[in-house]
């Protein structure tokens, strides 16, 4: 890295309204000390408390997300201790000067064959309304989760339901197994 | 028998299993990484405490700040259980606290309570 990249990545973090940007290891720790500055960050702006913690709660699905299922990782002991768990992951906190929105943006690396299902489900959730929302978690909830999850499976319930609009997903690929996987929810 | 306390961490709430007030209180924060690791020991102590009870009156108290979505399982599963005591004749009663601007917490004990027909459930507003 050198001063210009450093500035370009300046720039486009101050262009993004762009309050904290993380790219590389999550644990639980780390999710704990951001998670905390992000709550100071806005009480001392004066955010409104729903707001902020709906910010959070985004905040920390999609920290555990990345923490969870991020392909790139590291497991430091063989017991496979979710509290010493490395993943990576990007995060992304800011707030839309033209709208004046929150937002929370996530991206990680998932395998390539885990697209098309993750496509679908969120797909799904993209269409539903407040009570379609509602109805589904609460149906998830008492189903309990599917196969592929390692939580409650409404993690993106979760997200969709503290949004203001619907959710934002993407995936691009990066290798020959690997997908980039990109999700964005305003607050 | 004795208390089971369990002191609040960052991201875990303080637990208080009172056997002989008849009295749970959960408070704080909930989102650790491992949820199941976090309440096994309440499960197991409450499950067999709540067994154990013929004709008897129990109650929950929730006063929660912040939960993540694995917590909210573990809440669901904690009001299946208080309900099946209840629906085995105890008198089980659940409190929901919450900050009186909190729409979020307010919001999540509404959809609790649907869940219950037996025990008896109230919400309690938190002023500053």
């Amino acid at each position: 890295m050198n001063i210009d990249q450093m500035c370009e990545l300046k720039f486009i973090a101050q262009n993004e309204g762009v309050i904290f940007f993380y790219s590389g290891y999550f644990s639980q720790k780390v999710l704990l000390a951001v998670g905390d500055t992000i709550k100071h960050k806005m009480s001392a702006d004066d955010v409104d408390s729903n707001t902020s913690k709906k910010i959070f709660t985004v905040f920390v699905e999609q920290v555990q997300n990345i923490i969870r299922y991020s392909t790139e990782r590291i497991e430091e002991n063989e017991k496979k201790d979710a509290e010493n768990e490395l993943s990576y992951g990007l995060v992304v906190v800011g707030k839309e000067e033209e709208s004046g929105r929150f937002y929370i943006s996530c991206g990680n690396m998932i395998l390539k064959n885990d697209v098309v299902r993750l496509k679908e489900n969120l797909e799904e959730i993209q269409h539903m309304d407040k009570d379609g929302l509602k109805k589904a978690y609460k149906e998830k909830l008492k189903a309990g989760p599917d196969e592929h999850s390692k939580g409650a499976g409404i993690g993106f319930l979760e997200i969709a339901r503290k949004a203001s609009k619907p959710i934002r997903f993407d995936f691009r690929d990066a290798s020959e197994s690997n997908s980039l996987f990109f999700l964005h929810a305003y607050i | 028998m004795d208390t089971l306390h369990i002191e609040a961490t960052e991201s875990t709430p303080e637990i208080t299993l009172d056997f002989d007030n008849a009295k749970l209180s959960i408070k704080g924060e909930s989102y650790p990484e491992n949820v199941t690791k976090c309440y096994a020991t309440l499960f197991d102590a409450l499950k067999s405490h709540l067994n154990s009870l013929e004709d008897a009156t129990f109650t929950a108290t929730f006063e929660l700040i912040y939960f993540n979505s694995s917590s909210v399982k573990i809440i669901m599963n904690l009001f299946e259980m208080l309900e099946e005591s209840a629906q085995k004749g105890n008198n089980i009663s659940v409190i929901w606290r919450y900050h009186e601007d909190d729409e979020t917490i307010e919001e999540f004990g509404e959809e609790f309570s649907e869940d219950l027909e037996l025990a008896k459930f109230s919400m309690q507003t938190i002023s500053d």
